[in-house]
């Protein structure tokens, strides 16, 4: 009698552990538990868990209070890493199980993998809007299922990649809103022209660290630059509050971007100078020109205010706002748009889950997407 | 002037319309509330205005900042039609038509050049006007009507088709309400040939509709004052009326469904320097130009920095 109780009772913790380990799964999509291991409590610093979308494994880091989000691949030269979070001196924010310690941009700073770095997602921050309007099928982690528009296929006319009637112009016109091909930096120190609140973009390669801050991106929305040897453009899409950073090589020649003047879906489309072919931000593809169909070569950003940046990286290079232009720097060009849900251009589709311009950490994978909320990172 | 003559001047006007290619209104750089000339005139008779209006925006601006580092430049050229006609002494009705072509250069750092240009009929303003009294020592006049969004407000660009934004085309594309007053005191000061003049027009927006009706754009309301003095002087038979005004302008910021559009709306305050040639009193060439004096503009915005306007007025006399 008692071996069949020990039996039960065996049975039915083995299932209840199970319960809090095992992928939760509603309306068919499969969601991972939030945290690796609930024995082992987040710090309140970084909170990291996993997830999986469309089959892959990715762990995610974050932090409400200092307003960043990154999420990498847990799978690393075929092995499935385990990662916990780590009261360690930033830019440090993960630990794993092999003695590794991982910095915000993904590089190991210390252990046996030691300067090499976890695989990126596609992954990046904006207004809520803009995903779901990109990908209309957009999940809300943990649990809010499925955008209302799936399965929708884009179709190209008039020789574009996406609808032509979805194209829009601007109003700058092309060049309107002039690219920064000579961008100057200063020191963290010397950058007394930030505010706390003001949000940057940032971009490492491992031993170079360079920050753009959105009050000139606010105004010229691209900046050709290079950071040891590879050569990029920052493009941030004001409308959208989507960064990226794009390889300049097109076409087997480094070239530059500069501002179309179009938008699609209310983002930016810019157009590389080797062939004058437009790009759109967050279809992440040509839809017009010669390089029609072809995706750019991103490299990771990293979004967060100026407050967090300096803790991060105190040595690292800020962009000034000698530009070689005349602007306004400290004021936002589009009034109390980023406030407010109204948009200036239509879009395909609006999905009111959420506020249009809450930021969002979006990971987009196999053309479906997944968006991760800042109250997902709040800590114990 | 004989029937005969009438006729003629009538087949001439509309000849020089079609050749110039019509004209219009608001937007990027024809201000209509600045051009209604609104003035009452004699009992049945006919009053004739075509003008060319050439207006240079290159100048950027922040508030009151002038940017340097500008690329940019937009030219708006504008044939306009203005004709009154006077059924009483007091009741008239005011037509202005126009055509409109616009040009954007953006000259980037590299030396090229990416041009936009769009040209249409523009709106139509029709206007009731009374006049109280019109004296050899002062005149009033009052007007109120629509601005008729007949204007060509789906233009494209010549490169991918796109509908360009509202600020290029020529027309608005909105039923807008104008009202106006003019006053006029002559021999100001007892001084023979002395004119002041006053007017101020007011336009009362309605949205138009945008990208297949999606949304709804909304141009600020308009408020313009304009004051100035005129001298009448006859030299050899022909009157020569030079004229100095100022013109206090302010819109308000445009609206895309509720959200104000970044750099639009502002005040203006302009100097006028005009001169009429008279060499009858059927007809007169006009000139003026307009000088910025002080500007105070919402956000960062391109914005006059001269405009030219000649025209030939003809005034037709029932009897």
């Amino acid at each position: 009698m008692n071996k069949l109780l020990l039996f039960c009772f065996t049975i039915t913790v083995f299932f209840s552990c199970g319960e809090d380990v095992t992928d939760e799964v509603i309306d068919g999509l499969v969601f991972p538990p939030k945290t690796p291991d609930a024995s082992q409590p987040l710090t309140a610093d970084v909170v990291v868990f996993y997830d999986k979308l469309e089959g892959v494994e990715i762990v995610l880091a974050g932090n409400a209070k200092d307003l960043y989000i990154v999420s990498f691949l847990r799978m690393l030269d075929g092995t499935l890493l385990e990662f916990t979070s780590t009261n360690d001196e930033l830019p440090i924010i993960m630990n794993d199980n092999e003695g590794n310690k991982w910095d915000v941009f993904g590089f190991a700073m210390e252990g046996p993998r030691k300067g090499q770095r976890l695989e990126l997602t596609q992954s990046l921050m904006g207004y809520w809007f803009s995903f779901a309007t990109f990908y209309p099928g957009i999940q809300i982690y943990p649990n809010s299922g499925k955008g209302i528009y799936d399965g929708e296929i884009i179709t190209g006319t008039n020789n574009w990649l996406v609808p032509h009637n979805e194209v829009r112009s601007g109003g700058p016109g092309k060049d309107g809103i002039p690219a920064i091909s000579t961008p100057e930096f200063g020191s963290v120190a010397q950058s007394t022209f930030m505010e706390k609140s003001d949000f940057i973009v940032g971009i490492s390669d491992g031993s170079n660290i360079k920050a753009y801050p959105h009050d000139v991106l606010d105004w010229h929305e691209i900046v050709n630059d290079g950071i040891g040897q590879i050569d990029y453009s920052v493009i941030y899409c004001p409308l959208t509050g989507t960064a990226t950073a794009w390889d300049r090589n097109v076409d087997g020649k480094v070239t530059s971007f500069g501002v179309s003047g179009l938008l699609y879906n209310t983002n930016i489309v810019p157009y590389d100078r080797a062939t004058d072919s437009n790009w759109s931000q967050l279809f992440d593809k040509a839809i017009f020109g010669k390089n029609k169909g072809e995706k750019p070569k991103t490299y990771m950003v990293l979004e967060t205010t100026w407050q967090t940046w300096q803790k991060l990286y105190p040595d690292s290079k800020i962009m000034n706002f000698n530009t070689g232009y005349n602007r306004n720097y400290g004021n936002y060009p589009y009034g109390d748009y980023r406030d407010n849900s109204r948009l200036i251009f239509p879009v395909k589709y609006l999905d009111s889950r959420l506020h249009a311009k809450e930021r969002v950490h979006a990971v987009i994978i196999n053309g479906k997407a997944r968006v991760y909320r800042f109250e997902e990172f709040t800590g114990n | 002037m004989s029937l005969k003559g009438k006729y003629i001047v009538l087949v001439f006007l509309i000849v020089i319309v079609s050749r110039v290619n019509g004209q219009t209104c608001c937007s990027g750089g024809t201000p209509i509330t600045g051009n209604l000339g609104i003035q009452g005139i004699e009992s049945k008779s006919w009053y004739f205005q075509l003008s060319y209006d050439f207006n240079r925006l290159d100048n950027l601006y922040s508030g009151t900042e002038k940017l340097n580092n500008n690329l940019s430049e937009r030219l708006t050229q504008t044939v306009m039609l203005q004709t009154i006609y006077s059924f009483t002494e007091k009741f008239s009705v005011n037509g202005l038509f126009t055509h409109v072509y616009q040009k954007r250069t953006i000259n980037t750092s590299s030396g090229d050049a990416h041009v936009t240009e769009a040209n249409g009929l523009g709106d139509i303003v029709l206007l009731a006007q009374y006049t109280p009294f019109l004296s050899l020592k002062r005149s009033l006049t009052m007007a109120i009507g629509p601005k008729l969004p007949v204007g060509k407000f789906n233009a494209t660009d010549s490169e991918f088709g796109l509908v360009l934004s509202p600020d290029l085309q020529p027309g608005s594309g909105s039923l807008d309400g104008i009202i106006g007053v003019n006053f006029s005191e002559y021999h100001l000061f007892n001084v023979t040939g002395l004119t002041f003049n006053s007017s101020a027009g007011f336009r009362i927006t309605t949205p138009a509709q945008r990208f297949e009706g999606d949304f709804d754009y909304r141009f600020g309301n308009e408020t313009i004052i304009a004051i100035g003095l005129q001298k009448n002087l006859i030299i050899k038979k022909i009157g020569l009326s030079p004229s100095l005004y100022f013109n206090f302008r302010n819109t308000f910021q445009d609206k895309i469904e509720d959200l104000q559009v970044a750099g639009t709306g502002g005040i203006w305050i302009n100097m006028f320097l005009g001169l009429s040639i008279e060499p009858s009193n059927y007809w007169a060439i006009n000139f003026s130009g307009e000088l910025p004096v002080y500007k105070n503009l919402n956000g960062t915005q391109l914005t006059t920095t001269y405009r030219i306007n000649i025209g030939v007025a003809i005034k037709i006399f029932n009897n």
